[in-house]
């Protein structure tokens, strides 16, 4: 069975193979770490009893994610990441406070290219006059957390609270309602548990590879890569195949419990509540075809959402059309993290400022919308 | 089952370790004979889907069988033709009336490759060079031979027969050789045809949007010059992972390329594209017609140009046995008209500066990196015919615009020679560094090292994309 190769072959083959193996994940990860480094620890995070975490005083952090430039987090003297005062505004200003998850806080995007950042100079444009944005956006905000955000919003006697939202907001809803019951006191989210399996060392190996991110990244550019992968993913992206399932359902209740408790909190003190969609990557890419993979419906879930925010009185901004009405949606987005990217953000803020012009009630109502400039772009 | 997927690897290594327990040949053929079977029912779970396929096998088998020893020529055209008709109404072409095909949905992969090894065997039988008589199991095997049933080679009976009888040798070193071959295939359809079809349909998508003269006649030359390099990849990985396969079968089939971009013409092209067909079509089309042609042509002055007429009608055929549609025919148009006029150039200034002349202008480097150059953009031309609709072609041309269409082909020209020159140079250079006698790329060790890094990738992006192989292009003819 030899054949014509020496018998040091045996050992010396596979050795030459497992050696190139380990020479080229360990080239690959080490090229890939020093040219895309990363810094993920916000240095301003500190445990808190009630929420779990907040962000400390006065506090900057520099901070740069796998696919994303480097970028500063700054916070005021409440720990919101607001270049503003969260004192009290003057006479002629309008507030609008901003609760929930890492979309809300701007997460990997540099300031000035936030939703916060935006929205304040497009509603600063719309109605000539100036406009504060209190950001009580934070990474891993969600279901209790927000209920306690929105009272501490209150206190800021703002003129609007603004819940901005991903499918991704909804599907955790379950998850976090049970972290929240039983880790208060303690920082941040559980992170899911790996059963020990080879597959789920497998998966959590390549999440932290770097030369895997860097590949992934560059293969999902391409939406007829992207597409079919991710929706394939299952209960991730079960809202995209009404009828909801049963997990969805139950999600969508857990939601709609919560908005409930937002809008009554915001009712009782006389404050507009205004719920933002903003679709995930696939469904911005999806919006921009004109023909849908067979029982998709991108429309599902933003119209369940408006739905529940309907029956709780609150007002409702998707933003679907706005991110699907540019060039290449699916770039509006870091690739492998999913968040929408300093690219993105400007265009959420821009359709969540035109839905709130064009509303006959609320703060913003009486904005002359057609003497705003054009919002810069992105 | 795909061909490039990792369920038919694994498939066909279990396949060969039950095949190699026992080197007798009925536990060869038998265990083959199962895996033939096996790989066939991936494709369907419907029995009424195999009839037809059956009958075809069938009626093929029956003809060899009646034709062998009955030297009547009237009664051998009849029924080889009635076998060319029986494919060409299962391939459902479209000059045969609707109403006269199965109503019901059947199986046909693979057939046409089926077709050319059933001719091939009945015209060899009828002629006496198949020596002994063809047995059921062997006529099956050899017809369905999982490992080159979608997509070829194609493979000649007496070799195929002939590794049958006598068990050629599986040795590790072997067995490397044939993984390393299998390797190289998969990341050449699952890495590089992958990337080279995304960046194909993004230059296509780049063509609408871009206005600029320059910009339209870049995207437009890369949208004709990508898809031979695609279509290369695409085929020749297949074959690599079907030749690697098999040869753990103890079979070695037939090489279907050999570096066509290197060919100096056209004609030379078709002997190293697609090596097994154009071999086919030379024996049984190019050969019969060039035989009576000759017997008829008089003048001596007139005998090349027999040779043009064969050479238009045998790729014409090429052309046409991809599809029955528009396209394809003038798909063969061109193949034929290319080849035919390949053939007249040669004759012309053959007589024009003297046969001396001529060899001397044949070997000067810089004419044959222009012929190198002329021969890969007419080919690239001719493929708008294979992989687009007429209205398609239309399409990319009214978006190009004149201007930038005809730019575009000269920067075809001008690019693929100077590129396939280079290739030329580095492929001629690789044998100068050698390692203990040999060259080093040829070094087991160099190769092993290699072949892993193939592995890894093909392996990565498999995983990371989460989704099988693009399919072979081939497997819808």
């Amino acid at each position: 069975m030899l054949g014509t190769l020496p018998p040091r072959d045996l050992w010396l083959l596979p050795l030459v193979s497992f050696l190139t193996l380990v020479l080229l994940l360990v080239g690959a990860e080490a090229m890939s770490r020093l040219v895309w480094p990363y810094q993920m620890e916000n240095e301003c995070r500190q445990p808190d009893k009630t929420l779990g975490f907040r962000y400390r005083s006065n506090c900057k952090a520099t901070m740069k994610s796998v696919e994303g430039p480097w970028y500063a987090s700054e916070y005021n003297e409440c720990g919101y990441r607001s270049p503003a005062s969260c004192g009290r505004v003057s006479a002629g200003t309008r507030r609008i406070a901003l609760i929930g998850s890492s979309i809300s806080e701007g997460y990997l995007v540099e300031y000035p290219n936030t939703i916060a950042a935006r929205l304040q100079s497009e509603l600063q444009a719309m109605c000539a006059a100036p406009i504060d944005i209190q950001n009580l956006g934070g990474t891993g905000y969600s279901g209790q957390y927000l209920v306690l955000r929105m009272e501490e919003a209150l206190r800021l006697a703002p003129d609007a609270v603004l819940l901005v939202v991903l499918p991704f907001d909804v599907h955790d809803q379950i998850a976090n309602s049970a972290t929240f019951a039983a880790s208060a006191g303690s920082e941040g989210t559980a992170q899911p548990r790996l059963d020990g399996s080879l597959r789920q060392s497998l998966i959590s190996w390549s999440r932290e590879s770097r030369a895997v991110t860097m590949a992934q990244h560059y293969l999902f550019q391409d939406p007829a890569t992207y597409v079919p992968l991710i929706l394939r993913s299952g209960d991730n992206t079960d809202f995209l195949r009404p009828p909801f399932t049963p997990a969805w359902e139950a999600r969508l209740r857990v939601f709609d419990g919560l908005i409930g408790q937002l809008a009554d909190r915001a009712r009782a003190a006389g404050v507009p509540f205004m719920l933002a969609f903003v679709p995930n990557q696939v469904q911005a890419i999806l919006g921009a075809t004109h023909s849908l993979p067979a029982g998709i419906d991108t429309r599902a879930l933003p119209d369940a959402l408006a739905e529940i925010a309907r029956a709780h009185g609150a007002d409702f901004a998707d933003t679907s059309a706005s991110l699907a009405a540019a060039p290449k949606p699916g770039l509006l987005y870091y690739q492998v993290d999913g968040h929408p990217s300093g690219k993105g953000q400007p265009l959420i803020a821009r359709s969540i400022a035109q839905t709130y012009t064009s509303l006959t009630h609320g703060p913003f109502s009486n904005c002359n919308v057609s003497t705003a400039r054009p919002g810069t772009t992105p | 089952m795909i061909v490039p997927s990792l369920q038919f690897l694994a498939f066909a290594l279990c396949a060969a370790l039950v095949f190699n327990v026992s080197t007798r040949v009925y536990w060869r053929q038998a265990v083959l004979l199962v895996v033939n079977f096996l790989f066939l029912l991936s494709f369907s779970r419907v029995p009424s889907a195999f009839i037809p396929f059956a009958a075809f096998l069938g009626w093929g088998f029956l003809v060899l069988r009646t034709t062998r020893d009955r030297p009547a020529s009237h009664l051998f055209v009849v029924m080889l033709i009635s076998v060319v008709v029986v494919f060409l109404w299962l391939k459902r072409y479209s000059f045969i009336p609707h109403a006269a095909f199965l109503r019901f949905p059947y199986l046909t992969i693979g057939l046409s490759y089926v077709f050319f090894r059933m001719l091939h065997l009945i015209i060899d039988n009828h002629q006496g060079a198949v020596e002994t008589k063809v047995s059921g199991l062997s006529f099956i095997n050899y017809s369905l031979n999982f490992t080159s049933l979608t997509s070829g080679p194609i493979q000649r009976y007496e070799d195929y027969r002939r590794m049958e009888l006598e068990c050629l040798p599986l040795n590790l070193a072997v067995v490397g050789v044939a993984l390393e071959r299998v390797i190289l295939g998969y990341f050449k359809v699952a890495v590089v045809s992958m990337l080279l079809s995304l960046f194909h349909q993004q230059v296509i998508a780049a063509l609408v949007v871009d206005q600029t003269l320059w910009g339209r006649t870049l995207n437009a030359a890369l949208i004709a010059s990508i898809y031979p390099v695609y279509l290369y990849f695409n085929f020749s990985g297949y074959v690599d992972v079907v030749i690697g396969v098999a040869r753990l079968f103890r079979i070695e089939l037939p090489e279907n390329f050999d570096r066509p971009f290197s060919s100096q013409n056209f004609i030379a092209f078709w002997s190293r594209w697609h090596i097994t067909l154009s071999n086919w079509l030379k024996t049984y089309v190019y050969n019969p017609l060039m035989m009576a042609g000759m017997s008829r042509i008089q003048s001596p002055a007139l005998a090349p140009y027999v040779s043009v007429f064969a050479f238009f009608v045998t790729f014409f055929l090429v052309g046409l046995w991809h599809g029955p549609t528009t396209e394809f025919i003038f798909f063969g148009v061109l193949q034929g008209g290319g080849v035919a006029a390949n053939k007249l150039y040669q004759i012309t200034v053959q007589n024009l500066l003297g046969r001396k002349e001529y060899r001397a202008l044949s070997g000067n480097p810089y004419y044959q990196a222009l012929c190198r150059g002329l021969t890969f953009s007419w080919f690239a031309f001719t493929l708008f015919w294979f992989w687009s609709t007429w209205s398609q072609i239309a399409g990319i041309y009214r978006s190009a615009g004149v201007l930038a269409a005809t730019l575009s082909w000269l920067v075809i020209v001008a690019a693929s020679t100077f590129a396939l020159a280079l290739m030329e140079i580095v492929h001629r250079s690789t044998p100068t560094y050698t390692w203990q006698g040999a060259p080093i790329v040829e070094s087991r060790y160099v190769r092993t090292a290699w072949t892993t890094v193939l592995a890894v990738v093909v392996l990565g992006i498999t995983v990371l994309l989460d989704s099988p192989a693009p399919d072979i292009v081939y497997k819808t003819f």
